[in-house]
């Protein structure tokens, strides 16, 4: 039975996060960095990058679902609106259908608002293969 | 590399990658929750692996363009001291409402080049 709700992961987009991100993913793109910068671009001011907040995705399908049901999991979805420094940013979704399809969301939270940032859909893989080597196999390869 | 030399079909290059400790410990210290993960590299730093990439392989791209959208399907993922190989590929580009709409395939394979993990990432091209 899968669960109706997603569990839930918050994070807090700072300075500082935005800055780690860069430094991980080497994006040093000036619309998460130089505030001149992003101010004059259709942002109107820093943005940060839309896959830090993915992240959260990942993060909440790992709390709800486990580890081994990534591989097999899609992913589909849009940045809808952009995070801003000083945002939380909350993940989470809820299922669509019974074979595994799940609305998923970001929402950000903070200077002033409340609103989706991530919109889309998560199909999660199967459960893993259960070994072929269990004790009812054992038993019923070694009876004569 | 501007709009228009962007070709559809095409593909742009690819980059080498080892999940080691260096960049699991960056990784962990942003997202303390994913060093659980711990020997498999988290879900989520399928974003960090096709966004250098992309970086490295579209060094001379426009400042400004915008993340618009973005897929990804895991197929399995690798371990510590794994090192494996992310092709970059231009799978379309079109102008709607006057903005420049490019989108890029990814496929990452491990050194057998066994499939890891496929991402397709939708921007708004700045110039």
């Amino acid at each position: 039975m899968l669960p109706i709700n997603l569990i839930e992961r918050r994070f807090y987009v700072d300075r500082t996060a935005i800055r780690c991100y860069a430094e991980i993913t080497q994006d040093y793109n000036p619309i998460h960095l130089d505030p001149d910068f992003a101010a004059k671009t259709s942002m109107g001011g820093v943005i940060a990058h839309g896959m830090l907040s993915l992240s959260l995705l990942w993060q909440s399908l790992v709390a709800t679902f486990g580890r081994e049901r990534m591989p097999g999991t899609a992913l589909d979805i849009r940045f809808v609106k952009p995070v801003r420094e000083d945002d939380w940013v909350i993940a989470g979704g809820m299922k669509a259908d019974e074979q595994g399809r799940y609305d998923v969301w970001v929402r950000a939270d903070g200077n002033g608002r409340c609103e989706t940032v991530i919109a889309g859909t998560a199909t999660i893989g199967p459960p893993p293969a259960r070994p072929t080597t269990s004790a009812s196999t054992l038993i019923a390869k070694e009876s004569p | 590399m501007t709009f228009d030399r962007l070709q559809p079909g095409s593909v742009l290059g690819q980059c080498d990658f080892e999940f080691n400790e260096a960049t699991f410990g960056e990784w962990s210290a942003l997202f303390p929750d994913d060093s659980a993960s711990r020997p498999t590299m988290p879900s989520a730093m399928v974003a960090m692996v096709l966004m250098r990439a992309f970086i490295s392989i579209m060094r001379d791209r426009p400042p400004g363009n915008i993340h618009a959208g973005q897929k990804f399907r895991i197929v399995s993922l690798p371990v510590l001291g794994d090192r494996f190989t992310t092709q970059l590929q231009c799978l379309s580009k079109d102008i709607r409402n006057s903005r420049r709409w490019v989108t890029f395939g990814s496929e990452t394979s491990d050194a057998a080049s066994r499939p890891l993990f496929f991402g397709e990432m939708t921007t708004l091209w700045a110039a």
